[in-house]
Order: structure tokens, then sequence, then C-alpha cells
């Protein structure tokens, strides 16, 4: 009896603890402000390019008690900008992004690396030119606060991975006019639903 | 007499090396040398921006190592990640691009690690101060353009300021960082 009355005093606090600390947060990513960027080594080394996409949208999961998260992002393919016009209309091209066919590319995971309760990886997979291979993102200066202006809870975070865009099927310019790994650059800001 | 000979030797040998220790001029290719610039945004994340617009010189002896780089960017070029972001960074608070429509980086002392460019100490002027800043050069590598076959050379500079040292001080500390990283790739012609 005894035994039991402590199990159930043990269980008490486990399960307000559940629903308060242990509760799964949904973040939703900020497009404005989470704008995924590239790097890519030009004309054999000579120089790095970039570009950026200016449209994507994301849900994150984290739950920090439990270590478990999840990373969905779309980034729509035609929102492309590099440093040309005309460059932006051949990278949208079938030799590149292939936006008509392939108008958006995905990063889904369900796995999210933690380091205490900060979030500094994630495990997934990249959809691209309609294929699917997997990526781990290194994340940076993961953290929470309340936003100073609207009071909004907010996470913010640095995201980098380095891909071979061969993998995925594009080919066209390697290796002279540029260069096959592109190193992934996203910042994110994502508020609290 | 064999002592002569050798002088006399050595001093063919750099009279022809004279014209690899000449000084080389390149012209800036605008396209792919726009330059970068990285904030932090409220703490929460490194923000970035980039100049459409830019031109410039530089000139290098890698014999004697010295040269200089004269760079000029167009501040109306200003591109973020929002139209709206862009008019505001181009007003008074900001880079005010009516009255200063241009920025400037010159520096005539160019640093050598062997007969790389591996940096540069120079003035940035913005806003209409002019201050010292020395710029990392990485990467510093010439060859032939594959298509064009012209001779070209490539970089990727960077350097980090306050940019309250200019006076431009709106938004800190919290809405926008007062450290700027700036990163220029350049690709350059040989003229």
């Amino acid at each position: 009896m005894v035994r039991r009355l402590a199990l159930a005093v043990l269980t008490l606090p486990l399960a307000i603890g559940a629903s308060c600390v242990l509760a799964q947060e949904t973040y939703t990513v900020d497009p404005v402000h989470s704008q995924p960027s590239y790097e890519i080594r030009h004309l054999a080394g000579l120089s790095t390019q970039r570009g950026s996409f200016l449209k994507s949208t994301g849900k994150i999961t984290i739950d920090r008690s439990a270590k478990k998260g999840t990373v969905e992002v779309t980034i729509d393919t035609t929102s492309l900008r590099t440093h040309s016009a005309a460059l932006d209309e051949i990278m949208k091209g079938e030799q590149y992004f292939n936006i008509a066919k392939y108008p958006t590319m995905t990063f889904k995971s369900s796995d999210l690396i933690f380091d205490g309760d900060r979030v500094v990886g994630a495990e997934g997979e990249l959809t691209m030119l309609g294929v699917t291979k997997p990526v781990r993102l290194k994340v940076d200066n993961f953290s929470c606060v309340e936003n100073p202006f609207n009071k909004k809870a907010m996470c913010g975070a640095e995201i980098t991975a380095s891909i071979k865009r061969s993998e995925w099927g594009m080919n066209t310019g390697i290796p002279k006019s540029s260069g096959d790994e592109v190193k992934i650059i996203i910042p994110v800001e994502a508020y609290k639903d | 007499m064999s002592g002569r000979i050798t002088l006399g030797t050595a001093a063919l040998a750099i009279a022809i090396a004279a014209p690899a220790a000449a000084e080389e001029s390149y012209a800036i290719d605008p396209v792919h040398s726009q330059p970068i610039f990285e904030v932090q945004h409220m703490g929460f994340s490194i923000q970035r921006g980039s100049f459409a617009k830019a031109s410039g010189k530089v000139t290098i002896d890698r014999a004697e190592k010295k040269g200089s780089i004269e760079v000029t960017i167009d501040t109306t070029s200003i591109k973020t990640i929002d139209p709206r972001l862009d008019e505001n960074v181009r007003g008074e608070n900001f880079f005010n691009v009516a009255k200063y429509p241009t920025m400037t980086f010159k520096s005539t002392k160019l640093i050598f690690d062997g007969d790389r460019v591996v940096g540069a100490d120079g003035e940035l002027t913005l806003l209409g101060i002019t201050k010292p800043v020395t710029l990392k050069v990485l990467n510093d590598v010439c060859g032939e353009h594959p298509v064009n076959k012209k001779p070209m050379c490539g970089a990727e500079a960077t350097a980090t300021i306050k940019r309250s040292d200019w006076g431009m001080k709106y938004g800190l500390p919290k809405a926008v960082g007062d450290d700027v990283r700036i990163v220029i790739p350049i690709e350059a012609y040989r003229e």
C-alpha cells in the first residue's frame, strides 16, 4: 500500500511535467528572414558565387525533453535570384533547376540532433529534381527568446550543409563552369504557433 | 672572371624575368564581383544583402610584392531580403543613397604571403566618412577563363567593420547588429 502510494506520488509530478515541459512545440518559419542561399565555386575555383531563393515555407517541431523533433522546409525554386537576371533564366531552365517540371524542392527531417537541449543538426532528406537523397544539416547559434518588438516567442538559427549537386542529377557545367559541391546556408527565424 | 660571368648570367636572368615582374593591371568584372554583407538580426539570425553594381581596378606587382585596389560600390544597387527593406536601407537612416550614391574602398598596400595576395590595408569611405579597414584576401588565384581564354584572377575579400564607426547607428543594438561582415567575391580580367 505504501508502495502504491509512493508510486502514485511519483507519477503525479511526472504527469504534470509531461503536459507542460515535455510537450512538443511547433514553430512556423518566417519566410522573409529565412531565405536559403547557396555558394558555389565558379570557373574551376576562381571565385565563389552566390544565389538565394526568396520564397520558402516551413514547420519545425521540437520536444526538448525528449530530444526529438522535425523540420520540413519547402523552397519555391521559381523564386531563385542570382547575381544576374540573365543567369536567373538559365538556372531556372532544364539544365539546372528545371522549374517548369520541379517548382519546389523540399527538405524533411524527423531526426533532430541535440547537444543538451540545443539543436545542433538534423539528419534528413533533400528532394530536388525529383530525386531524394539523405543530407545532414549543421545547426549553429540555435536560440529561442521573445522577439523584442512584437513580443512573440521565436527561435533563430543558422543552418548549413554541403551537397554534391551531381547526386541529384544536376550535372551541367561541372567542373569548369561551376563546381559540383554546393554549400547551402539557411538563416532561420521561426515563430511559435 | 668566373665571378663576372655569373653576374652577367644573373643580370640576364633578371632582365628576362622583368616582364613578369612588371605591374599588371586588372579590371573587376562587375557581374561576378558583387559585394555582400552579413549582419545579425535581433540576435536571432544572420541576414544578408548585396550590391548589384560595383566597379574597380586592381594592380599587382608580384615580384615587388606591391599593388593597389580601388573599388566603387553603387549604394543605390542594394538588394536585401525584401523590396520594402531595400527602400528602408536606401533611406537616411542607413545608406542615405540620395546624398551618398557610392561607397569606396581604396588601398595602396597589398599584403603578400610569397607571391600571393592575402590582404589589403586601405580606407573605406561610407556616408562621407573615411576610416581604415583591413581586407583579408582568400584564395588569390590566377588563370585563363575556360571559355573566352582571357587571363584573369579571382579571390574572395572579407572584412568585418562596425557600422557605427561610419555613423550608421540606426537599429542598434537590438534590431540590427553593429558588426557587419563584408564578403566580396572578385573576378578581374587582365588589361
